[in-house]
């Protein structure tokens, strides 16, 4: 029988947690933007095996997307040159705002939530003045933009929270674009990608450049391993016949670490990194390559190459307790293991560049 | 250069046959590329290392790609051959 103590604490357990929380949205694994059959653009969450919770269209191509921490609520950006962010209550399907950056940028399809889920943070490209930009927004108080921060560089491309400090990671990619001419490159003899660390208020505490031989390899996307380690993901704009790193870890403070240089298989990645991803257990990291069709994974300790994986038009990547998920582009989810592959859910819809975990 | 240009012309407009608007594209896209190569009149491209002449050469290549994009991006789609959503999306 309920005692009164308990019946009391009961009511204020309620009284105080009144919030919707992921528990709410059938708490999905993944975010991914995706193409559906008759062509349209959406945001779905999935389940770990890749089943689809549910989906928001989208007015334009996606690309990324950002969970808020607590709140049921994801941010599906559009791609570059794309100038929509929506915030997508998670539990309806339903829309909380569209967010759209200030004249004169767009969005590059990736952003963060601060750790206390109040602020959202979103690359941008400043394109007139060819600056790399971080936006900020209030997500306490309906997403009002208060306020923006230089990135650290040209071309502010994927956005992780740091483990080992407050602050930001970014991927400044360093290729100059202009939405005047498109997807077009402006600045490939002179480009020079850093990763950049930032406090919330913008304050650059580090910064890694690649040297000099690799400056035409544009640092894209990150991972991040709970001590802090991260993982980056490049794409090289040199001599496709190069044999050139893809992916390499960094803690701020010591020097970068390329991986698989030596190793020819690199080649197979066709100078590509589409997605990075630490294993479930922080042992391995993973890259994909649409334009290789493969997934290469490499031990974190001593760099080495141990497994490629073959999937067609495969990018979306992400951890998972056996080892990874990864998802392509003809629909299909795949849990990866030291095994091999195995086949999960199929969509008929084409998932986007990015697989995000939620949980 | 201009061999395999000729001959892969008409392969690309029997490929683009029903589609008049891109016949007329590849029509331009060669006959742009072809008088660059003649122009050029350096079939194992001796002068890629004389910077004049190398401008030439990368602008010949330009033209190049933009038929090989014109193929990815036009012609496989309209043959039902897309090539993959994110291997052709470059971000």
């Amino acid at each position: 029988m309920a005692s009164r103590r308990g019946f009391l604490a009961g009511l204020l357990a309620t009284g105080l947690a009144p919030q919707a929380s992921w528990a709410n949205a059938g708490s999905p694994a993944f975010l991914s933007a995706g193409k559906d059959a008759s062509g349209a653009f959406l945001l779905a969450g999935l389940t770990e095996d890749g089943g689809i919770l549910f989906s928001h269209p989208l007015p334009g191509r996606g690309h990324a997307a950002a969970a808020h921490p607590t709140r049921p609520e994801a941010v599906a950006l559009a791609r570059r040159p794309g100038r929509f962010a929506d915030v997508i209550d998670c539990r309806t399907g339903t829309a909380i705002a569209r967010l759209e950056p200030p004249a004169g940028h767009h969005f590059y399809g990736h952003g963060t939530f601060s750790p206390d889920g109040a602020r959202l943070f979103t690359t941008e490209n400043d394109y007139e003045n060819a600056r790399g930009i971080i936006g900020v927004w209030d997500a306490a108080d309906g997403y009002k933009r208060i306020g923006a921060f230089a990135s650290g560089g040209i071309g502010p491309h994927d956005m992780l929270l740091r483990r080992d400090a407050p602050g930001l990671v970014i991927a400044n990619g360093g290729i100059e674009t202009h939405p005047g001419s498109g997807r077009a490159k402006l600045n490939l003899p002179d480009m020079r990608p850093n990763l950049s660390y930032l406090g919330f208020d913008g304050t650059l505490q580090d910064q890694m450049e690649l040297p000099r031989r690799l400056h035409l390899n544009s640092i894209r996307h990150l991972a991040m391993r709970i001590d802090g380690t991260v993982g980056f993901a490049m794409q090289w704009q040199g001599d496709p016949g190069e044999q050139i790193p893809t992916a390499g870890l960094h803690l701020p403070g010591s020097p970068a670490r390329l991986l698989a240089e030596d190793d020819p298989r690199v080649l197979n990645m066709n100078g590509y990194g589409g997605s990075i991803a630490f294993s479930g257990d922080g042992t391995q990291i993973g890259v994909t390559s649409p334009r290789g069709g493969v997934l290469q994974v490499m031990d974190t300790v001593g760099g080495a190459l141990l497994n490629e994986h073959r999937m067609h038009d495969v990018c979306g990547l992400a951890a998972s307790p056996g080892g990874f998920t990864t998802s392509t582009g003809t629909g299909r989810l795949y849990a990866i293991s030291d095994a091999g592959q195995h086949p999960l859910h199929r969509s008929e819809l084409a998932w986007d560049n990015h697989l995000i975990r939620l949980r | 250069m201009l061999l395999s240009l000729n001959a892969l012309e008409p392969l690309a407009l029997a490929l683009a046959a029903p589609h008049a608007d891109l016949q007329t594209e590849f029509t331009a896209g060669f006959s742009k590329a072809r008088k660059k190569a003649e122009t050029l009149d350096d079939p194992v491209f001796a002068g890629a290392a004389d910077p004049a002449s190398r401008f030439r050469i990368e602008s010949l290549q330009q033209e190049i790609k933009d038929l090989r994009a014109l193929v990815a991006g036009e012609l496989g789609p309209a043959l039902g051959v897309e090539a993959g959503f994110n291997s052709l999306d470059g971000d």
